[in-house]
């Protein structure tokens, strides 16, 4: 668990962190979200202490950071970057076996922690493993990030918009992937983005940052019920009823039979509920197939399920 | 996967046999001289073998240069690490100046205070050719991407092993090229030392200006050109292996 208590950080004249008092819940995913420049970069960072606080204190299980060793706090907490900042002259595999390394692991261990890693994210160790990060794609270098992030079982992991570099498709596929993972992995996640919907998407509780200062940290449902002020209300935008429906997957609300429904359109198990929506505005159709991964037909979902999720509390 | 470039590695290969045959093969050499200068009696410079000068010129340019390497590398680590900003403002201008002092000007000085001989050369080899390898140095740490070392610090590794692990590797590209020219530069100005005694490949040229024997000039003034286009030529080969095995998006891509 990890508390913020009085925090605040000064460069100079800007004060980046104002007054912070938070706690982030013990495997629970916490994203921190807010306008560019609102400090959410400089909080993430006190945590393991690349920035230390002007004022207050950070706990993290307990003790307070500034006790610990700054190796041993660090080697403890899994760590993505916003820019990815992959090791360009080692290899994948070898970037992915950094932080065992340094916990001085035999090579037998990290040599099977590392292909477990990499097929945790979706790459195929023995054709990544060997690879420079200059030979990757953009999510895939994210990809790598997020598996040596997780490459030692850290039971902390701080994300400084990992998914920030790359398109919008591939954005999607990496959320619902990293949703998947962490609802195996159930790590204590601190999350930074300035993507209100990702953070809508992903988060368990959502605390709302602006010019240093925690707005709002609430459960994405309350955010978006029960702004508690004009600015979080803004923030979320007017189209809350549908940011609310991309917390919905269409795995958990579909129906497993495959009517008569067109087999041109249809949407991944995997989407939103958000998405199929849009689906059905998009081909007039009120109920549309449902196929995963590889195409093949697994159900189909309507317009009364989305109805029944949107009536319902929570996902 | 990653295919080796093995070109400058055959340039390498071809200038050091032709130095080698140069060197090893007196009847050659002198054959090669006759050629050049065949009304001159003395062909080859008779006080000491090539094998011998080369490993005399060899040595003054290799102690010179390691210590310039080991004060120049440390120094520049030093101007880059955080809050030593004025240390590597202070150590530039000093580097800077001592390049501008000619050799000849620093051999001058020196031999009052060391002597003759072997010192006072390698000293002033050592002062020569330290700017180049402490700007490339630095210049080459400053180039590391920010955001690999600030993922480095937020994994958990600790100041010295980044600099070994990520920094110094990153940067050795840029770091051997600065060697390179402050090896090659050291390789040409040895020669002077043969005024103060030093001996080296420098031996013949002076004894063939003294005696006008253009032979024994010609001996000393193509191994020594030999020998610093073989050295030149061996940086080039490891440079760019280096720069194969930390690629970056730029070179890589296309
Ligand atoms: N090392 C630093 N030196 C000086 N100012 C800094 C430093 N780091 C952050 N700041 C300033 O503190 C404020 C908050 O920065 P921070 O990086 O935490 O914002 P952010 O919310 O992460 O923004 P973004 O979404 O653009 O990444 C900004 O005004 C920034 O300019
Ligand atoms: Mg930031």
């Amino acid at each position: 668990m990890i508390r913020f208590e009085g925090v605040s950080r000064k460069f100079g004249e800007v004060l980046a962190v104002d007054g912070l008092d938070l706690e982030v819940f013990d495997r629970e995913l916490c994203v921190l979200v807010g306008p560019s420049g609102s400090g959410k970069s400089t909080v993430l960072r006190m945590v393991n202490r690349l920035v230390e606080p002007s004022e207050g204190l950070v706990f993290v299980d307990g003790r307070e950071v500034g006790s610990l060793k700054v190796e041993t706090l660090r080697l403890g907490i899994g760590y993505v970057i916003q820019g990815v900042g992959l090791f360009p002259h080692l290899t994948v595999a070898a970037n992915v076996a950094v932080v065992p390394e340094l916990l001085g692991w035999p090579k037998g261990r990290i040599a099977r922690r590392v292909g477990d890693m990499l097929e945790l994210v979706g790459l195929d160790p023995g054709r990544y493993g060997r690879r420079f990060p200059f030979e990757l794609s953009g999510g895939e270098a994210q990809r790598v990030g997020v598996a040596r992030a997780l490459a030692s079982d850290p039971p902390i992991l701080l994300m400084d918009e990992p998914f920030s570099a790359v398109d919008p498709v591939n954005r999607l596929r990496l959320q619902t992937e990293f949703l998947a993972i962490q609802r195996t992995l159930r790590k204590t996640v601190v999350f930074v983005t300035h993507d209100v919907d990702e953070a809508i998407r992903l988060a368990d509780r959502v605390a709302v940052l602006k010019s240093g200062r925690l707005i709002q940290y609430d459960v994405p449902e309350t955010l978006l019920e029960r702004p508690n002020s004009p600015f979080i209300a803004d923030f979320v935008g007017a189209d809350r009823a549908l940011k609310r429906l991309s917390r919905f997957t269409v795995r958990d609300w579909m129906q497993p039979t495959a009517g008569t429904t067109d087999a041109a359109i249809a949407v991944d198990l995997d989407a939103s509920l958000r998405d199929a929506l849009s689906t059905m505005l998009g081909s007039r159709a009120r109920t549309i197939r449902v196929h995963d991964r590889d195409h093949r037909p697994a159900g189909e979902i309507g317009l009364q399920d989305i109805e029944r999720a949107a009536e319902c509390g929570t996902r | 996967m990653r295919r080796r470039n093995l070109g400058p590695w055959a340039v390498f290969g071809a200038l050091s046999a032709v130095f080698l045959v140069m060197t090893l093969d007196r009847s050659a050499l002198a054959a090669f001289l006759s050629a050049l200068f065949p009304r001159e009696g003395e062909l080859l410079y008779p006080r000491a073998s090539l094998v011998v000068l080369v490993g005399e010129h060899l040595s003054l340019a290799a102690i010179s240069s390691l210590l310039a390497a080991a004060v120049g590398i440390g120094a520049g680590v030093l101007a880059t690490r955080p809050g030593l900003e004025t240390f590597a403002s202070a150590a530039g201008r000093l580097a800077a100046v001592a390049q501008t002092v000619p050799p000849a000007a620093v051999l001058a000085l020196a031999v009052p205070a060391v002597g003759f001989g072997f010192a006072p050369t390698v000293a002033a080899l050592f002062l020569y050719s330290i700017l180049p390898i402490f700007r490339n140095t630095m210049s080459g740490l400053a180039g590391v991407d920010g955001e690999v070392v600030d993922a480095a610090r937020g994994l958990g590794m600790g100041r010295a092993r980044i600099l070994r692990t990520v920094e110094l590797p990153l940067a050795a590209p840029v770091i051997v090229a600065g060697l390179r020219t402050a090896v090659v530069v050291n390789i040409g100005t040895a020669t002077v030392g043969a005024t103060i005694g030093a001996g080296g490949l420098g031996a013949p040229i002076v004894s063939g200006l003294v005696n006008q024997n253009p032979a024994y000039l010609t001996e000393g003034a193509v191994a020594v050109a030999l020998l610093a286009l073989a050295v030149d030529s061996l940086f080039a080969a490891v440079g760019k292996s280096l720069a194969t095995a930390a690629p970056d998006r730029a070179e890589g891509s296309i």
